[in-house]
């Protein structure tokens, strides 16, 4: 199957904004107790889509959050390194909402630590965590779309496309899903179905990212725009790239970062 | 959060709003509440886009221009300061193929070559230099919109003059967006792929449209609405924290291109026709 030219602009509700209506459409969020994740949750809801959730870690306060960014809507608790465990999630989630048009996947395993003591045990895990958590992601949803045009999204952080001291592990890891999104973007387009990532930069749910202050944090110095990101700030964006509107954007890596990824 | 989408009473410039895609973010951004001042070269074309805008309720002044003569730009935001006290968001969006395209190296002549930069490249530095000193001269936050191409990302050797000018657009963005970041003025930059100019109408159009999809990965090219909902999350609060972005939106092409016939599962070889 291939698409076709002319293409029709998607019907939009009363008072809705084109690309930015997702009534009717159905979406998954992995990984979605992370606040960046539940403010895209809240964000599809907003835009009209029902939303099914997953987390990315099955420890207690995981799931705790994963109920309050759930609010009521199908949740699974999910271990993203476990292919398994997604593929069954993604089954019941996409059985309960009637179908899936759209998956966000939010994979951030952290690990900090030079390479000399960096073990094949962490490795394995943030490999599978990361990257794993992606590919399995990608792999179940996009068996839900069942040939229908359908969106994948993967929501990362800068180390996927700058080095740190002692983050080569994570890094690699975040890294990789780009190469997913290049690669997938183009097996899957023949189908309509798009596959993009999101990067965001400092934000202020970022762990250890020290005061709001310019004065007193040297980060901030760093940040063209002198803030944090808020965690809503990614959310616009993933809603477009959920929306049917968006379908001539694919193999994309956008950047929401207040201008940090782009200077000297 | 979707409230950050709305433009109410925001003034927007936009180059380049005659026809293409310049007309349809106009047409979008009207859409979600701002109004549109229309420029272009061709005063009958824009003034058929400020009916558009118009009709949607929303105010449009036209501004006939040609923006590769700083001249020009600069009158054309004085006007706007002039009739409407000022505006919030700059889309330098007119650009073009020019004289130089499809030529070889050693046939392009030195004016070829300074109309082609003049219209894409100096055009954007012209509109952003304008814009920054109305924000700057009112000391409030703005918004600058650049438009480059995806030719501009890769060798292209039909339009190698264009996409040389088009590349200095992206890291004149880039560049802009870090000097400019503190005194709270966005600047990103749309980079869209093949994109037809206009709706597709007639059985030609139509054909030609899908013979070129066929060598884009969704098998289409794209088409000029599809700019509309982009150019609104730019311009809008929705972006807030995206500075010096370049959106790629070119239907796969620049993340894929290694090989346009993919990788044969049963052969596992590339590069043979199935």
């Amino acid at each position: 199957m291939s698409l076709q030219n002319p293409v029709t602009p998607p019907e939009v509700g009363e008072g809705a904004l084109q690309g930015f209506d997702l009534s009717g459409r159905r979406a998954i969020v992995y990984g979605a107790e992370k606040p960046v994740a539940t403010a895209i949750v809240q964000g599809l809801r907003e835009a009209g889509a029902a939303v099914g959730v997953t987390s990315a870690n099955t420890d207690g306060t995981s799931l705790f959050r994963l109920k309050k960014a759930a609010d009521g809507g199908p949740n699974e608790s999910v271990d993203l390194s476990n292919g398994t465990n997604i593929q069954v999630a993604t089954r019941k989630i996409s059985k309960e909402l009637g179908g899936l048009d759209a998956a966000i996947v939010v994979p951030q395993l952290y690990h900090a630590a030079p390479i000399r003591k960096t073990l094949d045990a962490d490795i394995q895990r943030v490999l599978m965590a990361n990257l794993g958590g992606a590919y399995a992601a990608f792999r179940s949803a996009s068996r839900e779309f069942r040939g229908k045009p359908g969106r994948l999204i993967a929501v990362l952080d800068a180390s996927a496309v700058r080095g740190l001291t002692n983050l080569s592990i994570y890094s690699a890891a975040q890294s990789g899903v780009i190469g997913l999104v290049r690669a997938l973007s183009q097996e899957l387009a023949p189908a309509g179905t798009t596959v993009n990532a999101i990067v965001v930069g400092w934000s202020d749910s970022t762990q250890g990212r020290g005061p709001s202050n310019a004065d007193e944090n040297l980060l901030l110095r760093f940040i063209p725009m002198r803030r944090f990101g808020e965690a809503w700030e990614a959310a616009p964006l993933a809603v477009y790239l959920a929306s049917e509107a968006s379908g001539y954007i694919t193999g994309q890596t956008i950047q929401v970062d207040g201008g940090v990824l782009k200077h000297l | 959060m979707l409230e950050s989408l709305r433009m109410d009473d925001k003034r927007v410039i936009v180059t380049g709003a005659g026809r293409g895609l310049g007309r349809q973010m106009a047409l979008h951004l009207a859409d979600a509440g701002a109004d549109i001042v229309c420029a272009a070269r061709t005063q009958s074309q824009i003034a058929g886009v400020a009916e558009e805008v118009e009709a949607k309720g929303r105010r449009a002044l036209v501004v006939p221009t040609d923006v590769s003569d700083s001249g020009q730009v600069d009158r054309m935001v004085q006007r706007t300061i002039d009739e409407w006290g000022g505006f919030e968001v700059m889309i330098a969006n007119a650009g073009g193929g020019g004289a130089a395209s499809l030529k070889h190296v050693t046939e392009v002549s030195d004016a070829e070559w300074r109309d082609t930069v003049d219209l894409n490249f100096s055009s954007a530095f012209y509109c952003a230099r304008a814009a920054a000193r109305h924000f700057r001269a009112e000391s409030k936050p703005g918004n600058i919109i650049t438009v480059a191409s995806g030719t501009a990302l890769r060798g292209d050797a039909r339009l190698f003059v264009y996409g040389a000018s088009k590349a200095g657009v992206i890291t004149l963005t880039q560049a802009l967006a870090t000097q400019l970041a503190r005194e709270q003025i966005r600047v990103n930059c749309i980079v869209p792929g093949f994109v037809a100019q206009k709706t597709l109408e007639s059985t030609d159009e139509i054909e030609r449209a899908r013979n070129q999809g066929s060598r884009i990965p969704v098998g289409r090219i794209g088409e000029a609405w599809e700019l509309g909902p982009l150019a609104i999350y730019l311009a809008s609060d929705a972006s807030a924290y995206m500075t010096g972005e370049a959106v790629i939106i070119d239907g796969g092409g620049l993340a894929g291109g290694l090989a346009p016939t993919g990788w044969d599962v049963q052969s596992g070889i590339g590069g043979v026709a199935s």
